[in-house]
């Protein structure tokens, strides 16, 4: 059996690319019923601020839009649409670092001051820790510990997004819980 | 799994307005495409028209010895020795029939 047999696509999946407007129109709709938030929620943690993240989540979606008749549908969709958001972000985190933002990659207490200023950050002292951590962490091990420990996406999954072997992404994962578990500890012991 | 992100309010709705300004007049693949998918396909038609031509139009026959001559391949060109020894004699009877001396002595 292929494996392109495997993977059952949403249903509006081919309307999307209608030419029929309203037909188009209600297919847009749904996919973002779908795939609004937890895709503006994973490009949130990666660039780190609410203004850069509406701006990738935007491009995501109009990346999606143009070109969704390229789509081969011998992945699943959401791999996909996973692939194009993480582009946007790492085209984000690039522009942040040309702007000379202090980019969320430096210290750990540069990262935690950086959202307890973030008036859209409503955690709890442990959550900053958290996220804090993970800010800091190198772009490929943020980005796999990000989608599979706050968007439940299966290693296989993200591997595929990232264009990765499955066990050199769970490599990356125990690293990167490592290293976010050391900082929640040592911060909390200090 | 909840995240402490939080947005500004109706932030989705306005977002998801402001991404369907941009695509909705996005001409549809089929629009865009149309044209190409055409012209693709009368090359396509033309090339396998040509082809097909090719392969059924009847070849030209020889009306000259030249013409037979160039499409006789060397290859079936080949004879059993006793035929050539028939072809051999022949040639002597010949040189010997030309080279006598004629009795026409009228």
């Amino acid at each position: 059996m292929s494996q392109s047999s495997t993977y059952q696509q949403p249903s509006w999946l081919n309307a999307l690319n209608s030419r029929d407007r309203l037909e188009r129109e209600r297919a847009f709709h749904q996919l973002m019923d779908a795939w609004h938030k937890p895709i503006y929620t994973f490009i949130r943690a990666m660039v780190g601020n609410h203004e850069d993240a509406a701006d990738a989540t935007q491009d995501t979606f109009v990346q999606v839009m143009k070109s969704v008749h390229r789509f081969k549908k011998k992945a699943k969709f959401s791999t996909w649409l996973y692939s194009i958001a993480r582009n946007k972000a790492l085209d984000e985190l690039r522009r942040q670092k040309k702007r000379q933002h202090i980019p969320f990659n430096t210290e750990f207490d540069t990262a935690q001051n950086q959202l307890q200023s973030d008036p859209y950050f409503e955690g709890d002292e442990i959550e900053y820790r958290l996220h804090a951590a993970v800010a800091i962490l190198p772009t490929r091990q943020k980005e796999i510990f990000i989608l599979r420990y706050f968007e439940l996406i299966p290693f296989a999954e993200l591997a595929a997004v990232i264009g990765i072997s499955e066990g050199a992404a769970k490599a990356s994962f125990f690293h990167a819980k490592n290293k976010v578990t050391a900082h929640i500890k040592i911060n909390l012991d200090q | 799994m909840p995240t402490p992100h939080s947005t500004p309010p109706r932030f989705f709705e306005e977002h998801r307005e402001r991404i369907w300004n941009e695509v909705a007049d996005l001409p549809s693949f089929y629009t865009l495409y149309r044209p190409a998918y055409r012209w693709a396909a009368a090359v396509v038609l033309f090339i396998a028209g040509s082809w097909l031509f090719t392969l059924f139009s009847p070849e030209n026959e020889c009306i000259s010895f030249a013409c037979l001559w160039e499409n006789t391949s060397d290859e079936s060109l080949q004879y059993l020795d006793g035929t050539m020894g028939v072809w051999l004699e022949d040639d002597f009877l010949f040189e010997a029939l030309t080279e006598a001396p004629t009795n026409n002595q009228f």
